[in-house]
This record gives structure tokens, sequence and C-alpha cells, in this order.
């Protein structure tokens, strides 16, 4: 009890972004992690490279697809969205945001194109720019989270690099998937993938600690955010999503990288990209949750 | 020119007037408010205050909303006003993530964002905001804070306790406070319980965003 | 857990602001032109704001609408569109305080598109609470009613079936019947037709002088359910019924009331002076059992319980006179010190009843402040604030603080303590009062002035554009209104009506003694008056009010629906604030001024060169021609009826309404207010210099102020007139030889011998003086002792428990005494909400969002954890009278613990817990179905078993569609609250009239318990046999009827209000 009590008030807009803004993050974060993650092992395995020229443009282009549907569903004039490209105003990390990923869906047209032809010239002259575009494309959210200067829990820096994790993670949970599913052979990227999907998960597990316990020192409002989220209404998402997300995949590719078991993985890159929306769901809540005024 | 808000809160007691006018002036529909006045009943018995604070836009000088919304719908006035767009406006609610006042919503007619223009019409012509000719106690004061000689200014020079609210955020408003206290001015300082209160319901509305 | 940091952030920005410009933002961006496209009257950047638009800009103004600019005022804007308006003055009708308004009419849409207010009103500065500027949520309600409705024929009262009917049907039905009453002309007659009116919010014209037309004793109030003991307090003290604070001036403002936030009469123009004395340094001190607003800002909360006051006042007295510290030059001067001391045989009983140790010799100054000190000796502070239940420390703060203040103390009676209890009268008007006079703080700058120093009745003075000025006075004395019980209450024992009416017993045991009571109302109007809903025993009126054999033909005038309005005849939509006509003027500071209340779109149109067929019903034919409505107003409805009462003159009503300038015909509204403002004489300089009239003076400005710093009347010499030899008394010449002085006093004796005290004398001077009848502040009433109640003559209080027995009639029914049981309570049902008014803003969306229906019961925190209660929960609340100890029924509030409430007692609003029977009327012949109250009440079921009625909520509030007014109410499918939370106490409380004053006395024992399953929030039960009984105990107790064969009905001092009452009547009847 703070002694001090509301008595009267109207009624606030609680919140403001919901599932479709969770969502969005969600399926950039596969679209643009399989992104890069596939540059990487082409990169890395020219000889194995035909799956990955297959798989960047496909899964690219639906959770690219699905992001764009559910940002523009969000609006409250979906069709005034072409309004951004007419009247952009570049301080904002939405515009940014909406260029950028115009820019990446050309190059993941571009890529699907230099699939269906065999191009592959054609894909590997647009591999420079698609990785800067597909990078800020998974960055930029954090720009916007870090001019949502009313949600004090989103820092900058913090965000971003939470953003490139959750790419590496979602992306290399997402290869680890289909090649389960299509059973494709191939050990060392599926062990490759895995540390990846480890590392990822470690890393970005550990920074949300940290940023849960360090929230307390960087104001008040994420304090009280953080509690919401740890103990408060959100928890039980919040926990269950850290589980799947961060333990169980760990767990799971952990066993399969050790003794070969890659069956195991299936179940971990499910966990992990289910857990993955959990946390981003109930991280995108949090600082909802708290009267602004 | 640079206008600016002051309220007494001393003076403030909790009448509505402001937001009411408000509501006439600026045909602002059921369920959204640009002006809000709330009340914190704080202390034990018999030791109780009541502490009455009218919220609105701050028109802040490094105005966060400006900055995040994508079409420039949210832009300055050459008077410092932080005015909206309601043609422009592609209803992403940016701005409502990005303003730490709590002073933008979503208009459920105009499906725009909206929020305080200061009266931006009525400055047009000269006229005070609605919500300042309304106050019967006078404890809204309004004027520009380039003039040295506006009520405004000489309101400021004169009181000691002038506050705005999270100041640390540097959005730099330009709404003042004086004789507030942290209790009326920081939203954490108070519970804010979901569900019925001494007064009216006091609840958070639905999920806004999207359809 | 709050950082720090933060907070000393806080204090540092002053330093950044003022004249240090900041940097700019780093992303600024503007986009915006400077100039504004294609007007050059626009400009963003002003050389200054003003307030108002000049007056000369008044007819045609132009300003860019809030609504459009909302819309299409953003970067990109190719031109703004002004609105052409004008601005027509008016007054708002939310509250008693009068303050001025200003409609802002486009001119092209004819629509009225905000209120603002006046700058012309000194009172009102300009300045308005939200229920002023709501006032055009009011004008476009959605559920706002089209029509006059007619009951169908054939139907029952409270089916709520109505057909549509005209203006010219319902003047003529109504008329012939009245017609038919009047020409019976016995004395029963005259008591049969009652114009009952709630708040009517002018200045005589309905109140005064329509009734008195009619030559009946037909004027009804709500004033015993409101203010009774509030004023009668006041009444005995000082001759007039509510005090006028000098309050900008005043350096202590003891607030036994909220009007320094919530309430009050002149509300918010009481609040705004009361701040400029706060920022002047001044100090406020609430005592209320309840956290006000106004407490809650206080530098002073004084929770003490409820109808103690009169002990705090007491002691505070008790202290002044032992140190000698009060106000000896105006106590020797001003108080009636000399009749108490010279009362020696008042003195001896006085010491009988062991209040005086011992009678004094001597008749000097001395002896009374000796007789003071033995009087007061025992009201300590530790006797008060054991009384009060209130740490002593609060009482000695505020005795440092009233010390401090000298005779800059302010006041303000008329409900808390007063409405609240029995013998409230005591502790508000007479105790308090007495402890302002004690310390000087009467009458001069910063201390207290009285309603007749501060207000302008001119309503109806505009008789003089009549044929006949005057009517006689009237010829019998309605004891439904004034029951002999009662002689001295203060106006009409109005919610008695039904019980009046019904109790064949009483009125034999009358008719015995020689009076001629009817058992029948033939015609009863009721005018802002929703009796059914804020009078207690709402059940008893609902009873009443449907058997046809008791209420004859009843007509509801009011532009919205509303609980009495299901039971009645007729409901005939009237005009609200902007309008109807009415002359307004209260004394909200030490001024004089009026404001005009109009129809400002009839206005609007007259301006435009618009003319009505009928000038007789001018305001009618506007409102159907701007798409208002068929809206009427009262003013042109009564001349009306008038004509359609007596349309060949042959009663003798139609010359008070017939006009001198067009015999013959209906007087106008023009001439009738013209005639009422050229009695001002300032105003009527004023406006011959200006060359326009009076009328147009005020219609076009709204408001006038004819005399300022109006201090110190009692100390004014009466204007005396050299080359008359005449002195001014009332507005009338009285020549010298007219004039007498008996003891002091200035007598006027009429032909005939008839003597009315004008003045006293003082320093061989013939000034004003008190309205009382010695002319002073009467410490000592004589009239209380003459009229059988001696122990209450002096300001007084019971000083034990057996005291208090034998006084009950100025102890509280809820005093700590009566509490006995562990869940016992005080109920404290009145309490007003800065943004509702009773029932009378049902039709504003904005006041009802803000609002909910929502009336739930404030318990203090630790009480409600003693009985297992919290936040929400559903609890029973037994009604218990303490005289009889029955029970009378209960309600299901929900509970709101809190601390803003003193321990034992808790409160439930009135302003919510409306109700309706219907969601919508269908009727015949109209395509669309009339919503009623759906923004703001539940939907009930109510059933009714013998004498008991049980009411249920059935739905509370739903977002809807409106048809009226489309584009203004385009938003009421957003409504978002539910309603459900109210409850409708009233109706549980027994008719409990004070036996002086007759105020209804609000405060309830309950008792507390948790709901049980079957209970809901919302339901009512109600035994109306119960209510019944203990309004009889009230009635037979405690009251002391005044029967003297040949004697008189009441003090002559104390007229009946409005109008004259004929000699013979004023007595009874010899046996
Ligand atoms: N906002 C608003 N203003 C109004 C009105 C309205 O409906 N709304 N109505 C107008 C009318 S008709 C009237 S009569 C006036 C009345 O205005 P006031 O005279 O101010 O009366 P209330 O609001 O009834 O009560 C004032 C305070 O008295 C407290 N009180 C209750 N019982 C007691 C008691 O026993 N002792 C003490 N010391 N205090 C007590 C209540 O808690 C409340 O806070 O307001 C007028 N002004
Ligand atoms: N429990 C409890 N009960 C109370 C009180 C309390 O404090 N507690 N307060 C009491 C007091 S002080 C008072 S004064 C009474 C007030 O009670 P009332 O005198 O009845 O006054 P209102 O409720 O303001 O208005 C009554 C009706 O007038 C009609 N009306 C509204 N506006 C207009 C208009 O412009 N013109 C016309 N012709 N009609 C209109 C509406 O139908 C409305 O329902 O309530 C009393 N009842
Ligand atoms: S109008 Fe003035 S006093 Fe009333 S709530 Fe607003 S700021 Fe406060
Ligand atoms: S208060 Fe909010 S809406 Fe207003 S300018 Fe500042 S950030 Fe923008
Ligand atoms: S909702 Fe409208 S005003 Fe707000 S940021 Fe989005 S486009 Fe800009
Ligand atoms: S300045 Fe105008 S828009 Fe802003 S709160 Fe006041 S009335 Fe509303
Ligand atoms: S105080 Fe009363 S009269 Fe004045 S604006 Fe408010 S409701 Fe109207
Ligand atoms: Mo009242």
């Amino acid at each position: 009890m703070l002694g001090a009590e509301v008595t009267f008030d109207v009624a606030l807009p609680k919140v403001v972004w919901g599932w479709l803004v969770s969502t969005n993050m969600w399926a950039k974060s596969i679209a643009t992690g399989t992104f890069l993650l596939g540059l990487y092992f082409i990169k890395k395995y020219p000889e194995k490279d035909t799956f990955f020229r297959k798989w960047i443009p496909i899964l690219g282009l639906i959770f690219i697809g699905i992001t764009l549907l559910v940002t523009v569903l969000d609006l409250h004039h979906m069709f005034r969205f072409w309004k951004i490209f007419l009247f952009a105003h570049f301080t904002s990390a939405v515009t940014l945001g909406a260029w950028v990923v115009s820019g990446f869906v050309i190059v993941l047209l571009i890529s699907f194109w230099s699939w269906i032809t065999g191009n592959k010239k054609l894909f590997d002259r647009v591999m420079i720019p698609g990785f800067v575009l597909a990078f800020f494309s998974t960055i930029y959210t954090a720009g916007i989270m870090g001019e949502a200067t009313a949600r004090e829990l989103w820092v900058f820096p913090a965000e971003m690099i939470q953003m490139l994790l959750s790419a590496a993670l979602a992306g290399s949970a997402t290869y680890l998937l289909i090649m389960a599913l299509y059973k494709v052979e191939m050990e060392e990227v599926k062990r490759e993938l895995g540390y990846i999907l480890i590392g990822s998960a470690f890393l970005s597990g550990a920074m949300y600690l940290g940023e849960i316990l360090f929230a307390r020192m960087h104001s008040e409002f994420s304090h009280r955010a953080v509690e919401i989220l740890t103990f408060g209404e959100l928890a039980p998402m919040f926990w269950l999503g850290i589980f799947l997300t961060f333990v169980i995949p760990i767990v799971m590719v952990g066993i399969a990288n050790e003794n070969k078991r890659y069956e195991y993985t299936l179940l971990g890159s499910i966990s992990a990209l289910v857990g993955l929306w959990l946390v981003k769901h109930s991280w995108l809540l949090a600082p909802q949750m708290l009267p602004l005024s | 020119m640079r206008l600016g808000f002051l309220v007494d809160l001393s003076r403030c007691m909790g009448c509505m007037a402001c937001a009411v006018s408000c509501k006439a002036e600026n045909d602002v529909p059921l369920h959204s408010w640009r002006l809000r006045v709330k009340y914190i009943d704080q202390g034990e018995f018999p030791e109780v205050k009541r502490h009455f604070v009218p919220l609105r836009c701050n028109h802040c000088e490094n105005a966060p909303c400006e900055r995040i919304c994508p079409v420039s719908a949210l832009h300055y006035l050459p008077n410092g006003i932080v005015n909206v767009d309601h043609n422009r406006c592609i209803g992403c609610a940016s701005c409502m993530m990005a303003c730490p006042y709590n002073a933008i919503y979503i208009d459920p007619i105009t499906n725009s964002a909206d929020k305080c223009t200061y009266c931006a019409h009525r400055i047009e012509v000269g006229m005070m905001p609605a919500c300042v000719v309304a106050c019967p106690t006078h404890a809204n004061i309004f004027g520009d804070l380039d003039d040295p000689e506006s009520e405004i200014s000489k309101y400021l020079k004169e009181h000691k306790d002038v506050m705005v609210r999270k100041p640390e955020l540097n959005t730099k408003p330009k709404h003042f406070y004086v004789r507030g206290s942290t209790v009326a001015l920081d939203p954490l300082a108070s519970e804010r319980p979901e569900g019925y209160t001494l007064f009216t319901e006091v609840k958070f509305l639905d999920h806004i965003g999207g359809h | 857990m709050i950082k720090a940091s933060r907070r000393d952030f806080l204090k540092g920005v002053a330093a950044s602001i003022g004249g240090v410009a900041l940097a700019k933002g780093v992303f600024e961006k503007v986009e915006a032109d400077n100039k504004i496209a294609n007007n050059q009257e626009l400009t963003f950047e002003p050389k200054h704001l003003d307030y108002y638009p000049p007056f000369e800009k008044w007819n045609d103004w132009k300003e860019p609408a809030g609504d459009y600019w909302k819309i299409h005022g953003g970067a990109l804007r190719d031109g703004v569109k002004l609105i052409n308006y004008m601005i027509v003055p008016t007054v708002c009708n939310n509250c008693e305080a009068a303050c001025g308004l200003t409609a802002w009419i486009d001119k092209d849409t004819l629509t009225v598109k905000k209120f603002m207010g006046n700058p012309f009103h000194s009172g009102s500065r300009g300045r308005n609470c939200a229920k002023g500027y709501a006032a055009l949520s009011q004008m476009y309600d959605p559920d706002r009613i089209p029509f006059p409705l007619k009951r169908a024929p054939g139907s029952k009262r409270g089916e709520n079936k109505w057909v549509r009917t005209t203006w010219e049907e319902a003047l003529e039905t109504i008329g012939k019947r009245m017609r038919e009453v009047l020409l019976k002309g016995d004395e029963i007659s005259k008591k049969q037709i009652i114009y009952h009116v709630g708040r009517p919010n002018e200045n005589g014209f309905h109140v005064r002088r329509v009734v008195w037309s009619w030559g009946v004793d037909g004027r009804n109030s709500h004033t015993n359910i409101c203010s009774s003991n509030g004023r009668f307090g006041n009444i005995v003290t000082v001759g007039d019924d509510r005090t006028s604070p000098d309050f900008a001036n005043s350096r202590l403002i003891l607030l036994v009331s909220s009007h320094a936030a919530d309430a009050g009469h002149y509300y918010q123009q009481h609040a705004g002076y009361i701040a400029d004395a706060r920022a002047k340094g001044a100090k406020l001190v609430v005592i209320d059992p309840r956290m006000s607003n106004s407490a809650g800002m206080a530098d002073l909360w004084i929770p003490a319980w409820p109808g103690t006051e009169a002990a705090i006042n007491l002691a505070m007295i008790s202290r002044l006179v032992k140190e000698e510290k009060f106000n000896k030059k105006f106590v020797e001067r001003w108080f009636n010190w000399k009749e108490f001391i010279s009362d020696k045989e008042y003195l001896s009983f006085l010491k009988e009843k062991g209040f005086l140790t011992e009678v004094p010799q001597g008749n000097s100054f001395d002896d009374f402040v000796a007789v003071l000190k033995d009087l007061y000796k025992d009201y300590t502070f530790e006797w008060a604030a054991n009384e009060a239940k209130i740490p002593v420390s609060m009482l000695d703060k505020l005795y440092e603080m009233i010390l401090w203040a000298g005779d800059r103390i302010t006041q303000y009676h008329w409900r808390a303590v007063a409405a609240g209890n029995r013998g409230g009268w005591m502790g508000a008007g007479r105790t308090g009062t007495m402890l302002m006079a004690f310390m000087g703080a009467i009458g001069g700058v910063g201390g207290t002035g009285w309603y007749k120093w501060h207000t302008i009745s001119l309503g109806d003075k505009g008789g003089d554009a009549c044929m006949a000025a005057d009517p006689e006075p009237v010829k019998a004395w309605n004891e439904l209104e004034w029951p002999p019980e009662w002689p001295m209450s203060a106006y009409e024992l109005s919610y008695l009506l039904p019980h009046l009416l019904v109790d064949d017993e009483w009125r034999n045991r009358w008719k015995e003694k020689g009076l001629k009571i009817p058992d029948k109302v033939e015609v009863w109007f009721s005018r802002i008056y929703n009796p059914v809903w804020i009078n207690p025993d709402g059940f008893r009126w609902v009873e009443t009010l449907k058997d046809e054999n008791k209420f004859g033909l009843t007509v509801y005038m009011s532009p919205n629906w509303a609980e009495t309005a299901f039971y009645c005849d007729y409901i005939l939509p009237m005009g609200l604030a902007g309008e109807r006509h009415d002359q307004h003027s209260e004394p909200t500071k030490p001024e004089k001024w009026t404001g005009f209340r109009q129809p400002v779109l009839r206005v609007a149109l007259q301006k435009m060169g618009w003319k009505p067929n009928d000038p007789a019903k001018a305001t009618l034919e506007a409102h159907k021609k701007v798409g208002l409505g068929e809206i009427w107003e009262e003013d042109e409805f009564f001349i009306n009826l008038a004509f359609a009462i007596d349309p060949d003159g042959s009663l003798g009503i139609r010359k008070y309404w017939e006009s001198k300038q067009n015999p013959g015909k209906p007087v106008t509204i023009e001439e009738y207010y013209n005639a009422a403002f050229s009695k001002l004489p300032k105003l009527k300089e004023t406006c011959q210099q200006l060359g326009i009239t009076p009328y147009e003076y005020m219609r076009d400005r709204g408001a006038w102020t004819e005399a300022t710093d109006v201090y110190n009347v009692h100390e004014k010499p009466l204007p005396y007139d050299p080359e008359k030899r005449a002195y001014q008394y009332d507005g009338k010449w009285i020549p010298e030889s007219e004039i007498k002085v008996e003891n002091d006093t200035v007598y006027h004796v009429e032909e005939g011998g008839k003597k009315h005290k004008i003045g006293i004398v003082k320093d061989g001077k013939f000034i004003n003086g008190f309205k009382t009848p010695s002319g002073h502040i009467e410490f000592y009433s004589k009239t209380l002792k003459e009229w059988k109640w001696p122990e209450y003559a002096i300001p007084i209080y019971p000083r034990n428990a057996e005291e208090r027995k034998s006084m009950i009639h100025i102890v509280s029914q809820v005093h700590h005494d009566y509490m006995k049981e562990e869940n016992a309570f005080v109920l404290n049902p009145i309490y007003r909400l800065p943004y509702l008014i009773h029932t009378r803003s049902i039709n504003s969306k904005w006041l009802m969002e803000i609002g909910q229906n929502h009336n739930p019961l404030w318990i203090y925190e630790k009480d409600a954890k003693r009985l297992g209660i919290k936040r929400g929960d559903a609890v029973r609340v037994r009604v218990v009278d303490t005289l009889t100890g029955i029970e009378t029924g209960y309600f299901v509030a929900m509970a709101m613990p809190t601390q803003a409430t003193r321990p034992g007692v808790v409160a439930c609003s009135h302003h919510n817990g409306r109700w309706r029977l219907v969601n919508e009327v269908k009727v015949d012949g109209f395509k669309h179905e009339l919503g009623v109250m759906r923004m703001g009440s539940v939907l009930v079921d109510i059933q009714q078993k013998g004498n008991q009625f049980f009411m249920r909520t059935k739905e509370g509030v739903k977002p809807f569609k409106s048809w009226q007014f489309p584009e203004f109410n385009k938003d009421t499918e957003q409504i978002w609250w539910k309603g459900t939370t109210g409850v409708f106490q009233n109706a549980v409380f027994p008719a409990n009239p004070d036996p002086l004053s007759g105020m209804q006395c609000w405060h309830k024992k309950v008792l507390i318990e948790k709901a049980g399953p079957e209970d809901k929030i919302g339901d009512v039960f109600v035994d109306i046999n119960k209510t019944w009984e203990v309004y009889k105990a009230w009635r037979d107790q405690l009251t002391r009827p005044n029967y003297q064969p040949g004697g008189l009905r009441r003090p002559k001092w104390m007229p009946r209000p409005w109008f004259p009452i004929d000699d013979e009547y004023w007595k009874f009847p010899s046996a």
C-alpha cells in the first residue's frame, strides 16, 4: 500500500499494441533470421547451398508476408498504409522500418526468382544489400521500442541485441524444424544450427535475466513492469515462454548434438518458436499494464 | 512564440469544468478525453488529503509522439503547439506507445489519433483555450512562454515550486504545475486499482489496437 | 521503492524555464505553414489571447470550430472553415448559483455549438462548472421529450402508455379543469390547485405571480427536503434565511458544507472566491463527517459526528467568552442582550433547567457577559471533543484560527448538519451565526452579509406591463402545505403532501377545530421537481399519485423523463437553461447582480429578422422552427394558461396577464421583462444613455450589476428625502407622518392602524438593523419562547445523556447514544458530487459518463474490515428509526472501504441510483420510439405486496443509436459504463420532519450486513406502513402544535413566502 489511491479517473487505454504486434516481431525474426543464417551457410558451405537457396525465399516471403499483414491489420486506417511512403517522416523508426522491410521484400522476391529460374548469380548480387536490409529489418523494431519513450522497460541497444538474438534463434530453429520435417541429411549444418540455437537462446535468456535484474536501476517504471512480468499477471506467460524458448531447446538440442539424436531437434525447435512468441508477447505487454499518468 | 500551460494545483478543486468544456469545444466523443482530471486520496483518517490533477498533452518541445509518427500526422505549429492531422494519421498507435503521459488516444469516431491541441483553432482567432476560460478557480493559466509579460511567464517566475511530469525523460514539457506533489504528478506514486472506486469505475479500456 | 532521482529532478526543472529558451528538440520538424491558408484574420501567433470576444462582435463572431478543426485542421489544410457565430447570453439552470452562460449559435445551421460563460456576469466572472458547459448535452439529449405527451386514454398511471398531444389541447384541458375548480370559489377550492416546484432558479415570476394571480394558496415547494433547518436558525437569529459571505476577502472560511469544491448554493462562484481568498492566505476549515473534495483540500478537516456541530460552536463561544476575546463592541451594539437580561422570568427558567447558577439582578452589559460565562461554562473543549468524537487538538487549532481571523470569518449554512439532523438548525444558523457574531464577523469586508442585502428580485415586478398589477391577498391557508403542527416551519411541508392527503384521521382531528382541509388535489403541477425520487418515502408518493381520487389532473413539466413523470397525466416538455425566460439573481458576493435567462435560439432568430405568428407563443414557434422540437417555456405557457382558465376575464385572472400595450392580448415577454428590469434605477439610467431599453440591454448582455461593495446594510440609515419628507423602505416612500418610534424601533403605521417594523434607532438615526422583531441579532428569541419552545430560545445544547433525552428536539436522531449494535452506523445520504445535479443531469451524456449511476456506500476501512466487508461487496443496509425502533426496510449497495469517511458513519450519494420503468416509449403515429433515461438509470422491476415494495434492477445502461440530434449524438454507441451499481436509497427513508422547522431529517441509523446470496446491488425493500408509523410518531410525539383558537397560525413576522395571505386566514378559525 502506497498510502495513496486513485479515487477518480477515466478509462485509460491499456494494451495498445497486442498480439498482432507480437506476431509481427515473431514472424519478422523468422524471416530475417532464416535469411541471415541462410546467407551464412551459403557462404560457409557453398556445396550445400541448394537447400538454403530454396528455403530463404520461401520462408522469407511467407513470414515477411505475415509480418506485413499483421502490421497493416493493426492500423486503424488500414487503407492509408501508403501514406507512410508519401509522407515519410524519417525520424520515425516506424517509417524507417517500413522502407527497410519493403527493400527486404524486394530482395526476397529476387531471391525467389533466382531460385525459380536457377539463376544463382542474381541472388549473389543482392546478397550484400540483402544482408544489410535483413539486418535492419530485424533491428528497426528495437528502434521503435526505443522511441516508445513511454515504455521505459525497453531500452535501445538491449532491444537491438535481443532482436538479433531472436533472429538467430528463430532462424536456426526454423531451419532445424524444416530439416527435421523434410529429413534433410546435413549433419554439420544441423550441428552448427544447433549450436547457434543453443548459443542465441543462452545469450538471449541471459539478457532477459539481466534486464529483469537491472530494470530496477533503470527506472521505477521498468521495475514495476518487470514485477508484473515476473510475479504479476503476465508471469505465467512469461515464464512458460522462457522455459519453452530457452530451457527446452538448450536441453533438447544439446542432447541432439551430444548424442547425435537429431530427432530431438524437432521438439527443441518447435518449443523455441512457440516460446519466442510468448516471450515477445509478454515483453510487449508488460509496460502497457501500467498507467502512464 | 511558445505557448505553454500551467495549472496551479493549490487552486484546482477537481470540478471537471475543464474536462467537460473540452469535450464540448472539441467534439471529444464518449470514451475519450483530451483532458482528464484525476483524484487521488492520500493518508489515513483523519489525516487524509485529496489531490486533484488535470492531465492533458504537454506539448513537449522534444515530443516523442512527433518523433515516432511515421507520417508526420503529429507536427509542430509555429507557436509550439503539437498538432494532429486526422486525415494523414494511419492509426498505427505508435504515438500512444511513445507519449509517456497517456495524452493521446485513438478517437473512436475518426479512427485517428487525437489529443489536446491547446485549442489551436481558438488560438488562431486570439482566444484562450476552452478549458482555460472555463476554470472557475483560475487554476489554468495559459500563454506565451517567450513573452516575459504574459501571465504564465510571470507566474513561473514568481513560483519556486514549478514541476513538470517525468522531466527525466527529457521531453521538455510546456505544461507546468505549481504547488503540485509527487503523488499528484507521478502515476506510480499511487495505486490505481481497477474496478469501482468512491466515484467511478476506474478501468483500462480493452485492447484498442487493430481490428 | 520510489526512486529519489526523479523527484529531485522535478524540483530542478524550475530553473530551466522562465526566460531561458529551451533548445529545440533534435528531431523537431516543423511542417505547417505560418500563414494560415487564405484567411488574413487568422494567425498562429496572435498578439494577445482573450477570454471572450469583444461585445461589439457578439452578433457576428467568426471562429474556427473545434470539431471541424479536428478533422481538417492538420498540416496540409487548405483553409479552415469559420463558424458564423451569434453569441447570445443566458443563465445556467443547473444549480441556484445562476452563473452566466453564453450560447454560441451557428447562424448557418441555427444550432448551439457550445455554451461558455458570460463575462458581463459579475458573480460568475465568465466562468462555469462542468454542469454549466454540459448544458449543451442536455439541450441535444438523445432522450429529450420532443412534444407534449398525454397518458393514453384508458391506461392507468404508471403503465407508461402515452399519446402525442398538442400544446393547445393541453392548455385547453388544464385550463378548463382549473376553471371548474376556481368557479366553486369556496375556501376548499383555493387549496386544490397546487403548483409544486423544486428548484425553479428564478426570482418570482411563477412562484409568486402566477399562483397568486389564480387566487389560490397553491404554491408548494421542495424546501423542506432541502434547507428548512438551514434557514430556520438564521431566520430566528437575524431574520434572513441565509448568509451571504464575503468569501473572497475572508481570512477563515469555516465550512459546514462543501462550498470550496463540491457543491452548495452558488457553487462555482463561491469556490472561485474561496480560491481567491486562499491565494491571499485565508485558511479553510471544513466540518464534515465525510471527506468531501473541499475537506480533502482544506487546511483542517474536522470529521465531527453528525449533528454535534452545536457543541463545537458553543465550545468556541464558551472559550471566547471565558477569555473575553470576543468582539465586545459588536456584541454590545448588535445583540438583543437587553431583551434577554431584562427577562428575569426567562433567566429563572434557565436556572431551573440547571443552565444558570444564578439570575443577575442588574440589566447591564456586564451582567450579560457574566450570564454568558455562567451559561456556557460547561461547554469545554474536552466536552465538545467527546461529544463530536474528534481529537481536542482539532478544536485548539480551530480556536487559534478564529482568533487570528477576527471579524473576517465566513460561513454558509444550508444542508450538512442542518439537513441531516433533527435540531440541525441549532448546529447551523443558530450557533454558527452566533459564533461569527461573537467575533463581529457580520456585515463587513471578509465577514458575512445576508441574502436580502445582495439579491435583486424583479420577476414579478414585470406585472407593471399588465392591465392589473398586484392581486389581492389570498383568502385561504392551505393546510396541505402548512399543517398546523409546524407553525414556524421554514417553508411548506412539501414532502408530506401525499401523507396529508391520505390521512383522514388527521384531517378529522383538525376539522373538529374548524379547519377546512381538502381530501383531494384537483390540479397538480410538478415543475422542475421529481418528488418520487428525491423525496423520502417515494413509494408513498407513487401510491398516492396513482390514486385519481387524491390527485385529479397531474401535469409534469420537464424537458426530460423522470421517475415522477411515469405517474402523471401530462408531460409537458419545457425549455432548459437556454430555452426559457427568467430573471435570476443570487447573493453570491457583496454585490447586487441579476442575470437574464433566455431562449437563445428565439433571440437569435428574432435578431435575424424572424417574427412569430403569435407573439405570445414566440418561444414555442422558434423552437419548432429550428428543429429543437415542440419545446415551450413556462413563462409563455402560464401566460397563455391564464387566458385558457379565464377566457372572458370573468374570473378576474386574465387582467393580471393582459398587456397594457395591447389590451385584450396576452402580455409579451419583451413587455413583461422590460417593465421588470426598468425597476432598476441604475440600469435604467445606463440604458437611457445607451439609447436602448432595459430589456434590450439584458437580452444582449445577459447580466447587470446594480450595486457593488454592499456591506453593513444593517448600519445603513433609511434613505430620507427632505423634499418628500419621507423615508424609503422596501422601495416605497413612507411619509414621516406615518412613522412611529417605540422602544427604539421604527414602525410604519398604515391607515387603519396596521404597523410594520421598518428599522431601528441607533445613535439617534433611523437605520435598517436586522429583520428580526427586535431589529437586532437575536441571541434570545422571544418568538421561540412564545411559540412553546422556551428551552431553545437561546443558543444551547444538552450537556449529557439525560439532557439529551429531555431536549430530544435538538438532538440528532443519529446521535451516538443511539448506536448500540456492533453494526450500527449513521448513514449520511446527503452530499453533492461536483459534476451532478440531483436528478437534473440524466439528460447529459457528458455528466453521465462521469457519474455512471454509481453510488457506492462509503465505509471507513477499519469498520469494513471489522465486519468482513471488502471493496465491491454487496451490503444490505437496514434502515432503523431511532424514535420508534421501527425498521422500515433495506437497500443493497456496493461497499467501498475508504479513509474518506469517519468511523461509525457511512455515506451514500443521492445523485445516482436512478431508475426507469421502460427503455422506450412507443407513441402511435410517430416513427421513432422515445428513449427513456437510457444514459444513467437502470430498468427495474417493482413488485408490490400490499404495503410492501420490492425493487430490483433488470438492466443497466447500454450503447444505443440516437435518432434525435444524430450528429451531436454520434457517440452514444460508445457508451461504455454499465450503470448497475446504483441504488435508490431515498425510498426506504420515512418522512422525518424536524419538530420546529419541518425539515426532513435525512440521516438514518442503519444496520449493515454483508448481503446474502439472494441480494443484488440495487435491491430496495420498503414497507410504507412502517414509514407511515414512523412519520406519525415524529409528528405526534415531537411537535407542539400551537393551536390557539382565534390565534395566529404562524408568527406574523415570519411571512408566508411569495405572496400575502389575507389576515383573516392567518388566524385559526375560532373553535
Ligand atoms: N454540484 C452540485 N452543486 C449543487 C447541487 C447539486 O446537486 N450538485 N445542488 C444545490 C442544492 S439544491 C443545494 S441545497 C446545495 C447544497 O449544498 P450544501 O449545503 O453544501 O449541502 P450538501 O452537499 O448536501 O452537504 C454538504 C456536506 O455536508 C456533509 N454532511 C452531511 N451530514 C453532515 C452533518 O451531519 N454534519 C456536517 N458537519 N456535515 C455533514 C456532507 O458529507 C457534504 O459533504 O447545493 C447546490 N449545489
Ligand atoms: N438522499 C438525498 N435526497 C435529496 C437530497 C440529498 O442531499 N440527499 N437533496 C435534496 C435537495 S437539497 C433538493 S433541492 C432536492 C432536489 O430535487 P428536485 O427539486 O426534484 O430537483 P432536480 O432533481 O434538480 O429536478 C427535478 C426534475 O426537474 C426536471 N427538470 C430538469 N431541468 C428542468 C428544466 O430546465 N425545466 C423544467 N421545467 N424541469 C426541469 C427533471 O424532470 C428533473 O428530474 O433533492 C433533495 N433530495
Ligand atoms: S476547471 Fe479548474 S478547478 Fe476545475 S478541475 Fe479543471 S483545473 Fe481544476
Ligand atoms: S505530452 Fe505526449 S502527446 Fe503531448 S507532445 Fe508530449 S509526447 Fe506528444
Ligand atoms: S497513430 Fe496516427 S498520429 Fe499516431 S503515430 Fe500513428 S500515424 Fe502518427
Ligand atoms: S487546451 Fe483545448 S484541447 Fe487542450 S485540454 Fe484544453 S480545451 Fe481541451
Ligand atoms: S455553479 Fe451552478 S449555475 Fe454555475 S455553472 Fe455550475 S451548475 Fe451552473
Ligand atoms: Mo436543495
